[in-house]
């Protein structure tokens, strides 16, 4: 039960297991090909102009193609034919364990049937928010951006869930939390196990973090929160609504929040939203 | 006899940020470390005692926050350099006051180390000019 990943799905079914899961995701590293690396392989944009995209990508919330569009490199219409290119030519993980021989080809369309019929209550174009978070202009911001940033920063996948009405969380070692208060108010909580936390404190904060104990960990993931609430207010001060973040906290308190579920690649975590 | 090195005073309340800028300093070996705080209070009193070239320092932060200590620092040090470190740097009204309280340069988190290594050659640069 709950938001998966069609890799968990398949594990969790018996049909996998997670090396071949591994092994199908590496296998999607080495062939899928980013929208920068399909421009400068067309032809359209250069290497350097490609960089100079992703450079400003890791301080704004903003896709390649817009903001290479905005820099004057490219066109709407060369976007609009990369990403149509790029839909044709990503490979699946489905397909990878097919051709990696972990799965039958014959099988995936049924399971991929039964896993969309199994996700189905969890899965919204647009963010769906709990009733108690109706009111809070924050949240559906910072919903939106998690698993963006979390991609970013972290390359770490991320499947949000339907958030629950919670007064405790998944006991997981490592916890951070952020507060923002102002015209909108919540505190962000994010708690993880061991291996979810290095990957993502490690990027974060940009240092080897592989001896590093809780403590530090909970620092390194509280930047990521500091980072993921920074966006998330600077899309708000543009519609005029005033807020002000407080430094990262270790020490929460996780009464009366709303408890979103996470799918991840990566370890397991869950995310914590209370308003203030 | 070497040059003089340009000492740089790091303030942010995360430890793993300051390893991390730690880091990217001890590649440029003009540029030194003198000290670190974890606040804007503990910033203001180490540069009375450190006195260095240059100030990298975070917004956010317990007690007295980065703009705050900014504005102290501007007050009894006029011509201290102080580049501002953020993750609210993308909302105006932090970056103007940040510029209006005359901050060399306003750096998103997360760091880019490319852009703290050309702050560092650009105020090694004026160090020497």
């Amino acid at each position: 039960m709950g938001v998966k990943i069609f890799g968990q799905y398949l594990i969790e079914q018996g049909v996998v297991d997670s090396e071949q899961v591994r092994a199908a995701l590496e296998l999607m590293e080495r062939e899928n090909r980013s929208l920068g690396e399909l421009a400068t392989a067309e032809g359209i944009l250069t290497v350097q102009d490609a960089d100079k995209v992703n450079a400003e990508q890791r301080h704004r919330d903003c896709p390649f193609g817009e903001l290479a569009i905005e820099m004057g490199l490219i066109s709407e219409a060369q976007i609009d034919g990369l990403v149509r290119l790029q839909e044709r030519s990503r490979l699946r993980i489905g397909q990878a364990l097919v051709r990696l021989g972990s799965l039958e080809n014959e099988r995936l369309a049924e399971l991929l049937a039964s896993y969309e019929a199994d996700q189905a209550p969890y899965r919204t174009g647009e963010v769906v928010l709990p009733d108690g978070l109706h009111e809070d202009a924050l949240a559906p911001a910072v919903l939106d951006l998690f698993p963006k940033l979390l991609m970013r920063i972290a390359r770490i996948v991320a499947r949000v869930g339907t958030g629950e009405p919670a007064s405790a969380v998944p006991d997981l070692p490592v916890r951070s939390a952020v507060r923002v208060r102002g015209d909108a108010s919540l505190q962000i909580c994010l708690v993880g196990d061991e291996e979810f936390s290095r990957q993502l404190a490690g990027a974060a904060a940009g240092i080897d973090v592989s001896g590093a104990n809780r403590e530090r960990l909970a620092d390194g993931v509280g930047e990521f929160l500091n980072v993921l609430a920074g966006n998330a207010m600077s899309l708000l001060e543009q519609k005029g609504v005033s807020t002000e973040l407080e430094p990262p906290r270790n020490e929460i308190e996780f009464d009366d929040g709303y408890l979103f579920e996470l799918a991840v690649n990566v370890g397991s975590a869950a995310l914590f939203l209370k308003p203030l | 006899m070497s040059e003089k090195k340009l000492t740089v005073l790091l303030v942010d309340d995360s430890q793993v940020v300051l390893t991390q800028l730690e880091s990217i300093i001890d590649q440029n070996e003009d540029v030194e470390v003198v000290g670190t705080a974890r606040n804007g209070a503990e910033a203001v009193q180490r540069v009375s005692q450190l006195h260095p070239d240059l100030v990298i320092m975070d917004i956010v932060m317990p007690e007295v926050d980065g703009l705050a200590a900014l504005r102290l620092l501007r007050a009894n040090h006029p011509d201290m350099r102080v580049a501002m470190l953020s993750s609210v740097g993308g909302m105006a009204s932090k970056a103007e006051e940040a510029f209006r309280l005359g901050a060399t340069q306003v750096l998103d988190k997360p760091i880019d180390a490319e852009l703290v290594g050309a702050l560092l050659a650009q105020e090694c640069e004026r160090l020497r000019s």
